[in-house]
């Protein structure tokens, strides 16, 4: 078969999916949506053009901007490289439908002529995302600079282009070449190294990504070389979709099925799906033969239960464990010395590491029907499997402190790091019980009752069950705040510290007690609902409102 | 069915036909493994152009994995399989080998008959319609050829994807647990279909669990914890003991 024959039929059917798909489409559902994103976009172009502000950059600003931009550009872009080789060492960045595996990929068509759109499309994506946020970038700093926008705006939005493409292009560089995923990570971590080697300016090492950077002061000041990476960029773009027709069938096939629950699980803000899909993705999958194995009558049905389900946990579960702990001390650290805002990268990282640590209680929560069909309370059950995940987080944090005291080494530190490191990871525990339980189900009653409540209330509790989670999470992280504020004022930053820990084991205690309760509460809740209705079809002869 | 080689045999786009001196299947030490878990140790094995093989083993066994490798939907962890000489998965085994898979697949957005359509041409089949719709007659499924395949029970999703894996030529054919979910006339169509196909010279590698197929067929190959337990004559062998 010829490749004009392969491209024609390809066509014609995507031709022939998108009119249907035209003719299908709610009209009023995309206006809502556009009226959607466009006030949200208002609303957060207004806070972002609050918090940049446009005063004129003092002379000192400015040599930092030459001194530290094409550095720090350059960790950008290793970043994004490394995140890139990982994903293509996955079989990323490309994923189409079961169906397209099935019967246009396995016909003797030609592959590149078939996933040429979705790769192209993924570039295209990636690279104009980045061009326009470049731009606004450029052209903030030009304003900053009291100088000619157009040339920043212009640097700014080469470089965001190149950013932005740059994902997608390692990635299908990567699987093109079936990069091994330990290599993808060495490759990766390597390059990120070495750049961020070159951030400190008396360090004087030479980042082999700096030069993009170095692109972002071409208004100012013009070196050829720096030319040399967008030039690459395109080069290996286009040999990845050269490369097109050597990707792993076994790759996408695996994608295809998982991408699109991915993207719904993302849109309905469920993070452990969004965890478990992510671990299909990467096909990690739990060990066979455990780490270790219990003695037999040792513990509880529950505790061995959870004993056994981390005992199998996979190397690389651990290690994202261990760097996600990592995450969480650097967070801290940054936050005792100053920066506020690192609180949320901690209670962040507790949150997705407590997602990790509650593998036991969350495929408890999964089974709905299986925890049901025990001759136990639900709550009872659940809170019993929430001790062995919070043994696990506990002693991660301790290895996060004892990480922590050992870099700085004076007895301060050490006191300081086990104060906070309980909290943090508890908090973060908590917030992950929390995102868990709320796809569950009410045990006696079908269904949710969330649909049933007026579209306000409904809106509000939506909102609200996505940021009480990460709330909760990142209360863990503050008590480092009160111990800064004490060490600025000369004071003992443990009796502060100790205060809100105090309050963060309260919030913790909460939690546990929700997760014993919960089933009781809502359907006593659901009882005075329904009480109210039967009252208000007594008085007036049919049923409330919105009920 | 109508020939599926013969029908095709004008188009002077499409070689299904392979070379007849060559083995339909050429296995050689291929292996999958799972992470810390081999689904398939190294199996070697060569089926005939034109024979007709039913593989058993019990769940879990290695047979679908050893399928889909051949089909090129697998990566393999080690060795190769090539399809009448060509390498399994390449773009010259695709136009030879059709795989029924065991989980069909389809486009939501898209009919029996569109479905039908789309896998014929990209097979370069023109004239489909003329094979087509006798094979969903045949399937018993002609009434809905206009009604999307995602909305119907396994089993009318399993005859639709038996009718888009005899719509388009092969002269290899991979059926994975072709039985499950069909009915009686539907067993008794895929039968027939695969008759037909073999009998016009086409390989077919069946895995199934269904003991009495096995018994027609003339050779058996039973896999056990990824090997290969057995390999001959189902006649002279107890086939209850091999699953």
């Amino acid at each position: 078969m010829t490749h004009a024959v392969d491209t024609a039929v390809v066509r014609a059917l995507r031709t022939a999916r998108q009119r249907k798909r035209l003719v299908s489409l709610e009209w009023f559902e995309l206006a809502y949506k556009v009226y959607v994103i466009a006030f949200v976009g208002i609303v957060a172009i207004a806070l972002i053009s609050n918090w940049v502000g446009d005063q004129l950059l003092t002379e000192s600003q400015v040599a930092d901007l030459h001194l530290y931009a094409p550095p720090v550009v350059g960790a950008v872009l290793a970043l994004i490289v490394a995140l890139g080789l990982r994903a293509g060492a996955r079989g990323g960045p490309i994923s189409v439908e079961s169906a397209d595996v099935q019967y246009l990929l396995l016909a003797p068509v030609s592959r590149r002529a078939a996933l040429a759109r979705p790769a192209a499309q993924q570039l295209r994506r990636g690279g104009f995302i980045g061009l326009a946020a470049g731009a606004v970038g450029g052209q903030l700093l030009g304003r900053r600079l009291d100088d000619a926008l157009i040339p920043w705006t212009t640097s700014g939005a080469v470089v965001g282009a190149v950013l932005g493409a740059s994902f997608a292009t390692v990635a299908l560089v990567a699987h093109v070449v079936r990069l091994r995923r330990w290599q993808a990570t060495m490759l990766g971590a390597a390059l990120l190294a070495w750049q961020c080697c070159s951030i400190p300016a008396d360090w004087n090492v030479p980042g082999p990504l700096s030069t993009l950077g170095s692109l972002v002061l071409w208004p100012s000041r013009v070196h050829a070389v720096d030319l040399v990476l967008p030039v690459v960029a395109l080069l290996l773009a286009g040999a990845g979709m050269y490369g097109l027709e050597h990707l792993s069938l076994d790759a996408l096939a695996r994608r295809s099925a998982l991408v699109s629950q991915l993207r719904f699980a993302v849109t309905m803000r469920d993070l452990r799906t969004v965890v478990l899909l992510r671990r299909q993705l990467s096909n990690e999958q739990h060990r066979t033969r455990p780490w270790f194995r219990l003695p037999q009558r040792l513990g509880t049905a529950v505790i061995r239960r959870g004993v056994q389900s981390v005992a199998r946990f996979p190397v690389s579960r651990l290690v994202r464990m261990a760097l996600l702990t990592a995450i969480a001390v650097v967070a801290q650290v940054a936050a005792f010395r100053g920066t506020t805002p690192a609180i949320v990268l901690s209670g962040l990282a507790a949150f997705v590491l407590g997602l990790e640590c509650l593998e036991p209680f969350a495929q408890e929560v999964d089974q709905t029907d299986r925890c049901d069909a025990l001759p136990h309370e639900r709550g009872w059950l659940l809170v019993r499997h929430l001790v062995v995940p919070g043994m696990v987080a506990a002693v991660f944090g301790a290895l996060g402190a004892a990480g922590a005291a050992l870099a700085f080494g004076t007895s301060l530190a050490w006191e300081l790091s086990f104060l906070l490191a309980l909290p943090v990871v508890w908090a973060g525990s908590a917030g992950a019980v929390l995102n868990v339980m709320a796809g569950l189900p009410s045990p006696t009653l079908p269904g949710s009752t969330s649909d049933l409540l007026p579209p306000e209330i409904a809106g509000s509790r939506e909102v609200l069950r996505t940021l009480w989670p990460l709330l909760v999470a990142v209360s863990g992280s503050v008590p480092v705040i009160a111990a800064r504020e004490a060490a600025e004022d000369n004071r003992g930053p443990l009796p502060p510290a100790l205060q809100v820990i105090v309050a963060v084991a309260l919030v913790v205690a909460g939690v546990v007690w929700w997760a014993r309760k919960r089933d009781e509460i809502r359907m006593k809740g659901r009882a005075l609902w329904a009480a109210g209705d039967a009252e208000f079809q007594a008085r007036h002869g049919r049923p409330g409102g919105t009920r | 069915m109508s020939d599926a080689r013969n029908d095709t045999r004008n188009d002077t786009r499409n070689d299904t036909r392979g070379d007849a001196q060559l083995p339909g299947l050429q296995i050689d030490g291929l292996a999958k493994d799972y992470g810390d878990r081999p689904a398939l140790k190294p199996v070697t094995l060569t089926i005939g152009a034109g024979e007709r093989v039913v593989m058993v083993g019990h769940n879990g066994s290695g047979k679908t994995t050893l399928l889909r490798m051949c089909a090129g939907l697998l990566d393999p962890t080690a060795g190769s399989a090539q399809v009448l000489g060509r390498a399994a998965g390449s773009a010259p085994a695709r136009r030879l080998l059709a795989y029924l898979g065991d989980t069909p697949t389809f486009y939501d957005d898209l009919s029996v008959r569109e479905h039908l359509e789309y896998v014929a041409r990209l097979h370069g089949v023109e004239r489909w319609e003329e094979r087509g719709m006798p094979l969903l007659e045949q399937l018993g499924i002609a009434d809905r050829a206009d009604d999307l395949p995602t909305r119907f029970s396994r089993g009318m999703r399993q005859k639709t994807a038996i009718a888009l894996g005899f719509i388009r030529p092969f002269s290899v054919l991979l059926v994975d647990e072709p039985f499950v979910g069909l009915d009686e006339p539907g067993r008794l169509a895929l039968m027939s279909l695969v008759d037909v196909a073999h009998r016009n010279g086409s390989t077919v590698v069946i895995a199934t669990h269904e003991l009495s197929y096995a018994a027609t067929v003339e050779r058996v190959v039973a896999l056990r914890e990824g090997e290969i337990a057995y390999d001959g004559d189902p006649g002279a062998t107890n086939l209850h003991a091999l699953i």
